[in-house]
């Protein structure tokens, strides 16, 4: 017999996997840029509030000493060595004048020539003010320099102080170290101020943020910032590609033990059917040919050692199917967890697109899950202990239909139950097979129709022949092998609800039961699906299981 | 009791808006339930045990015979909660005296809400013997 692979359950799954670890990937992307550009929000609002603190600090010492420079009791020579201190402190000041003609200008000699080619702006802009005024940023020997007059009252008539000042000294001194992982602009109009880092690379548009530095003196500058490659890419990169890298490599490994899984399965399967095929060989020798009995003997202690072997072999893959689905049903329940937490809680948070994401995730995730729950069913029903009793199975089956139009009255419909033989066999497997027989005849029909559904059974060569008919969209003959294979569907999944699981388990209860099960019929001219049970025979022996 | 920190943290939120979340103490195993057993000396116990079975140490199982054994625990209600739907691992269950079993669900529409149902019934509708 030959094994096929039937990749369908492996490729569905790898291909879950890989959409739910891409569309994570995409989610986790959006969240950091988000939070990317909040941080750069944060980061630009923080800068302009230290140059403002920075610059006014400035104004107000410069407003301090110019009351005491003006203060009429005070010595002549106060003046030169204060102002000198004070340029000292401050090298953003470059030159300071003073409106007593008694207190020379000071400063550097470039600084000077800067004030005293400031000087008549300064004067013709405060031309009727009485109080301060700033002019700027006016360029010198290619450098934005501002003008400030600063009024002090002490001295009458009231005095005033002159000073040349150049925002990049103060602006490189206060931004050069912050300016990590971060460009920094800073523009009074259209006049660039400061920048670092000082290439003419273009600026990011779309990852800059800007703020505005009132300077309360009658001049508001702007300042940008914007994460540089380095810091951009490092955001980027580490969450969300662990998400990705983690989601494929989780994804691969569950499409591989699922593969290996039912792989497994079917060559079991067909060991089994081997198995019991060399029986029935040996029953027909001991039955025909008493002089071979040393040989039968000896195929019979074959069949019972290699029996033996098998039945190790598949407590094992049970055994490991079953640890496998029932621990991925864990990590994979999370993801469906997390998503929906998500989603609800941060709801207000998240675009169109994002919510959209988010509901193919859950979807997924979930469709996942149920697939594992279906693959556990069927594990359990290969391991569930067989318990035999005589049953009535035309009340057996009435009560399958009763439960089906109270359970899921979407796939209960009319049932016409013919004859029934009883059987020994287990009550509960019986239930499920009649029960999964009755709902897909009654689910599969042609949507047009009402669906009649016809059960019935006979007994013949020492086996009960049940069958569920239905006049439904039915299948092609040449499909009729996988219609009892795990995961194998013939029909699409949205039109017909169902994880091709069920009529893999049927299969398997009835070759628990030692007996048979295939299906005929023909695309939309209904199925007809059979089974078979072994009963006892007139000599009063019991048919094994 | 339960060792998945993923698992305690959807079932702490549904709690804690039901207003549920104050009143619950998460043990990660056996063990800690013992030492936190131990540590009531002041006689007052819990009101109601959500059992996760596959723990590390002292598993669920182990911890079910413990939790019947002493006085304190005797008769408080053992809800376990298992992501096993095996026969074999319900049955220990009742047998070992554990009150109720339920499987942990998925619903993407109200993540951990079952477990907020299920503490309902225990605290508000359940009457407990002293």
């Amino acid at each position: 017999m030959s094994i096929s692979l039937g990749p369908a359950a492996t490729s569905i799954i790898l291909l879950l996997g890989v959409v739910i670890s891409v569309l994570g990937w995409l989610v986790a992307r959006r969240q950091i840029e988000i939070e990317m550009a909040r941080q750069t929000t944060i980061y630009a609002s923080t800068l302009a509030h230290g140059v403002e603190a920075q610059i006014g600090s400035l104004y107000q010492a410069l407003h301090r000493r110019a009351e005491l420079w003006s203060d009429p009791q005070r010595s002549p020579d106060f003046w030169q060595p204060s102002v000198d201190l004070f340029l000292r402190e401050n090298p953003s000041l470059l030159a300071i004048a003073h409106s007593d003609p008694s207190r020379p200008m000071l400063g550097s000699a470039e600084g000077m020539r800067a004030l005293t080619q400031l000087m008549p702006s300064i004067v013709a802009s405060a031309e009727g003010t009485e109080g301060d005024v700033v002019i700027g940023p006016v360029m010198f020997e290619g450098r934005p320099l501002f003008g400030l007059r600063v009024k002090t009252d002490l001295a009458s008539p009231p005095a005033r102080v002159f000073a040349a000042f150049d925002p990049s000294i103060a602006l490189h001194e206060l931004l050069d170290e912050r300016a990590v992982g971060y460009g920094i602009r800073v523009e009074a109009g259209d006049r660039e101020l400061f920048r670092r880092p000082a290439s003419g690379a273009a600026i990011p548009a779309e990852l800059a943020q800007n703020d505005s530095v009132s300077l309360g003196i009658g001049s508001a500058w702007t300042l940008s910032t914007w994460p540089i490659a380095t810091t951009a890419l490092s955001y980027y990169q580490q969450g969300p590609l662990l998400v990705l890298v983690s989601g494929l490599l989780a994804s691969t490994l569950i499409a591989f033990a699922v593969h290996y899984g039912t792989l497994a399965w079917r060559r079991a399967d067909a060991l089994r059917d081997a198995n019991l095929e060399l029986a029935r060989q040996i029953e027909e020798t001991q039955r025909g040919q008493g002089d071979l009995r040393s040989l039968s003997g000896e195929l019979e202690e074959r069949v019972e050692q290699r029996t033996a072997e098998l039945h190790e072999t598949i407590v094992e893959l049970e055994t490991f199917n079953y640890s496998v689905s029932h621990d991925l049903r864990g990590p994979l329940g999370a993801v469906i967890n997390f998503a929906a937490i998500l989603r609800e809680d941060y709801e207000s948070r998240l675009d169109e697109t994002a919510r959209d994401i988010l509901a193919r995730i859950v979807r997924s995730a979930t469709a996942a899950v149920s697939m594992m729950d279906a693959l556990l069913a069927y594990s359990r029903s290969g391991r569930s202990e067989l318990r035999k009793a005589p049953l009535d199975v035309a009340r057996l089956v009435r009560e399958v239909e009763q439960e089906l139009v109270a359970i899921s009255p979407q796939y209960a419909c009319a049932v016409k139950i013919g004859d029934l033989p009883d059987v020994v066999a287990d009550e509960s497997m019986l239930r499920f097979i009649f029960s999964n027989l009755i709902s897909n005849a009654c689910k599969f029909v042609r949507p047009a129709d009402s669906p009649s559904v016809e059960v019935g059974g006979r007994v013949s060569g020492g086996e009960a022949v049940f069958h569920v008919r239905d006049a439904g969209v039915g299948f092609d003959m040449r499909f009729a092998e996988k219609l009892f294979k795990v995961f194998e569907r013939l029909h699409p999944s949205d039109e017909y609800p169902g994880h091709g699981v069920g009529l893999a388990i049927v299969a398997r209860m009835v070759r628990r039961h030692g007996g048979r099960v295939w299906a005929q019929g023909a695309v939309g001219k209904g199925a007809t699906f059979y089974f078979t049970i072994p009963v006892r025979d007139g000599s009063g022996d019991a048919t094994k299981s | 009791m339960e060792d998945d920190a993923n698992d305690v943290a959807v079932a702490m939120r549904a709690l804690s808006r039901s207003s549920l979340g104050d009143r619950v103490k998460v043990l990660r195993d056996g063990v800690e339930l013992l030492d936190y057993l131990d540590g009531s000396v002041d006689g007052i116990g819990p009101k109601l045990i959500l059992l996760d079975l596959k723990m590390p140490r002292l598993d669920g199982r182990a911890a079910l015979r413990e939790l019947r054994k002493r006085e304190i625990t005797r008769h408080v209600p053992v809800v376990v909660v298992s992501s096993s739907s095996q026969q074999r691992d319900v049955h220990d269950c009742y047998e070992l005296g554990a009150n109720s079993f339920v499987v942990k669900q998925f619903n993407p529409y109200a993540p951990g809400e079952y477990l907020v149902s299920a503490v309902r019934y225990w605290l508000d509708m359940n009457e407990v013997a002293h």
